[in-house]
């Protein structure tokens, strides 16, 4: 499958000196869907910009469908973008501004308006045409600005922040409609967003990115469970993060040394190779047990702690364990049992906190800024 | 004393101050401008009466209603002008000035000669287009002329530019800030929809630069058809606007009434003009959000 969009090691730096995107390079094939996500300044969006053409790079290449597009202007550009808050044309009704991208481009009268009336229903606002944008609620003038974009038949639609402004229900409603959307046209999507869970869920593929840099790029499953930094251990969801050293490495299995004692990873040969000297240990809460006295860890890792705190979250408990070592340690509880209380530690009782080699990833330690 | 109570009574004593003055010094004058209009001039004085013979006189006699064309010409003129200057320095200012300190003193450098007294503003115009002015004597210095002119000045070329000079700050204001107003992203959309700067600037940024544009050249062209220094100054003896008639009844003619149906008209012409380009504005102010 051929790339649709190709970043070339693109810098990017603002008069005032910034540097926005520090030498980037990104390819997204056809049909996929990536999401640029990041805090705000790391140059997410600065990377969307210059996709869209509304900025022009230092160095490096621009490539749309094999063609430099480097240093087109954005109306020569076979992308569309939707707008953080809509942008929609306030003296024109819905209709004009769906329409306002074919009238502008010369498309025959003849033809706007059939194709206008089918961009509003792909995003069911069929009955809204005669309507002004501040009429519509939040999430009627998000799909306005989507069938906008879509009218024009772009061969990769830029996303930016297109959620940021909707309440949080809606926001939920609008996520999975998104994906619907890319799933149903089979167009190239290109979202930023600052907001992890909107990345996890919506995308193929999540860019992550820190300091005009592309920190970590991969599937979101891949991302979550295999975090390659302290940055992208923290960005994304919650860790438990532990300083260690690779004593001995065979076959599948890898011994590290920490503060709390002796762990086992999994892995390949080859990446435990790799990761010779110190290394960082990532355990998700969510795939710690918690062992009260006597239980048996099995083939599990195994560290002792004292139980601090109890969060409740709803569906979940966070409990905050102070390790031996010193160390704080989170670890998530489902509640499935019938009430709230049963099942759970009682605050400063002693446990164990043990997590499968499996659950267990590393990364150089060299890695964590 | 009940709360109610005292808030309404602190109300009506920090109303009445302003609405006391709005009476006595804005509203009274009129009515008494508007019984005098109808009064009957026997000379050497007048004696009350209800009749229209002043209005009359006013849409019949050539030497008035010329006038009151000629003021409405010069002000459009004026208006459109300053309109032609005023429209892309905002443009320029809002568009293409980069640096905000640099915006900040070109806008400053247009609205700082409202500081200076308006009398001194017409009257540097006189000094430049004068027969002994600037401009003669460069031309004569250079050799385009032997001898100065007076083609320069007491016409309506010179009345237009002076006028146009003078208002021009209240042109420019409300289009800068219309301008400036137009959400960036609105901008970015028509060209990301395959606008170039042309079209988007014919579809988006003047549309919505409209309620600016109305107001300055409302503002610009009441300001000028009653202006009365300028074709004093500049005007020469055709140049007289309806301000300068006015004086005339109330001074010289010692026409009161004749003087006072003028006022009236204006009056009605102007708030006419207000309310109309109230409601364009209104028509064009949208929810930018």
């Amino acid at each position: 499958m051929p790339a649709i969009i190709e970043v070339q090691n693109v810098f990017k730096q603002f008069g005032d000196g910034v540097i926005a995107v520090n030498d980037v390079s990104l390819s997204v094939e056809e049909g996929e869907f990536v999401t640029l996500l990041g805090p705000s300044g790391c140059g997410k969006t600065t990377m969307l910009r210059l996709v869209a053409g509304f900025e022009s790079p230092e160095r490096g290449k621009i490539l749309l469908g094999g063609e430099d597009v480097t240093e087109s202007p954005p109306y020569s550009r076979a992308v569309n973008m939707v707008f953080q808050d809509y942008a929609l044309f306030p003296h024109m009704t819905v209709f004009e501004n769906v329409a306002y991208g074919l009238k502008v481009s010369g498309v025959p009268k003849a033809e706007i308006g059939p194709a206008v009336d089918r961009a509003l229903r792909t995003v069911e606002m069929q009955t809204q045409g005669d309507r002004q944008p501040h009429e519509l609620s939040g999430g009627m003038r998000q799909r306005i600005a989507l069938a906008r974009a879509l009218v024009r038949e772009p061969r990769v639609l830029l996303l930016d922040e297109p959620l940021a402004a909707l309440d949080a229900n809606l926001r939920d409603q609008m996520r999975v409609e998104l994906k619907h959307l890319h799933d149903r046209l089979g167009l190239t999507f290109l979202m930023v967003t600052h907001d992890q869970t909107e990345a996890l869920v919506m995308a193929d593929r999540v860019v992550l990115m820190n300091n005009g840099k592309i920190a970590q790029e991969g599937t979101p499953t891949d991302i979550y469970e295999h975090p390659q930094s302290t940055y992208v251990a923290n960005f994304i969801g919650a860790s438990n993060l532990m300083q260690g050293s690779v004593v001995d490495g065979s076959g599948d299995m890898v011994t590290i040394s920490t503060g709390g004692g002796q762990l086992k990873a999994s892995g390949s040969v080859a990446m435990h190779k790799a990761l010779q000297g110190n290394v960082m240990v990532c355990v998700r809460p969510e795939k710690v047990h918690l062992l009260t006295n006597g239980q048996d860890a099995g083939d599990m890792n195994a560290i002792g702690g004292t139980v601090e705190e109890l969060l409740f979250h709803g569906s979940s408990v966070r409990i905050k364990v102070n390790l031996d070592s010193g160390e704080p340690f989170l670890v998530d509880m489902q509640m499935k049992a019938p009430t709230a209380s049963s099942g759970l530690p009682e605050r400063g009782a002693q446990v164990r906190v043990a997590f499968t080699p499996e659950n267990t990833s590393m990364f150089p330690a060299e890695a964590s800024r | 004393m009940r709360l109610a109570t005292r808030r309404k009574l602190l109300q009506a004593s920090v109303l009445s101050a302003p609405l006391l003055w709005t009476f006595l010094f804005l509203f009274l004058p009129y009515m008494i401008l508007t019984t005098y209009s109808f009064y009957e001039k026997k000379f050497p004085t007048f004696v009350p009466a209800f009749q229209f013979g002043n209005y009359y006189q006013l849409i019949s006699d050539p030497q008035y209603y010329q006038v009151i064309f000629r003021s409405g010409w010069i002000g459009g003129l004026t208006a459109i002008c300053a309109l032609l200057l005023a429209y892309p320095f905002c443009y320029f200012l809002v568009f293409v000035v980069k640096s905000a300190r640099v915006r900040l003193a070109l806008y400053m450098a247009v609205i700082i000669p409202l500081w200076v007294s308006y009398l001194l503003r017409a009257y540097t115009w006189k000094t430049i287009l004068g027969y002994e002015g600037i401009l003669n004597s460069f031309l004569v210095w250079a050799g385009f002329l032997s001898e100065p002119t007076d083609i320069f000045i007491y016409n309506k070329f010179s009345m237009v530019l002076t006028l146009t000079y003078i208002f021009i700050p209240f042109t420019v204001m409300p289009i800068y800030t219309s301008l400036e107003k137009i959400p960036r992203n609105l901008i970015e959309a028509s060209k990301d929809l395959g606008a170039g700067s042309f079209l988007t600037f014919l579809k988006v940024t003047l549309p919505l630069s409209m309620p600016g544009v109305i107001a300055g050249m409302t503002f610009t062209f009441c300001l000028t058809s009653g202006d009365f220094l300028a074709p004093f100054l500049v005007g020469g003896p055709d140049g007289f606007l309806i301000a300068n008639v006015m004086i005339t009844q109330f001074g010289a003619a010692l026409n009161w009434p004749l003087g006072s149906a003028l006022s009236i008209i204006m009056l009605i012409v102007v708030l006419t003009i207000i309310s109309l380009s109230d409601r364009f504005q209104r028509a064009g102010r949208l929810d930018l959000g």
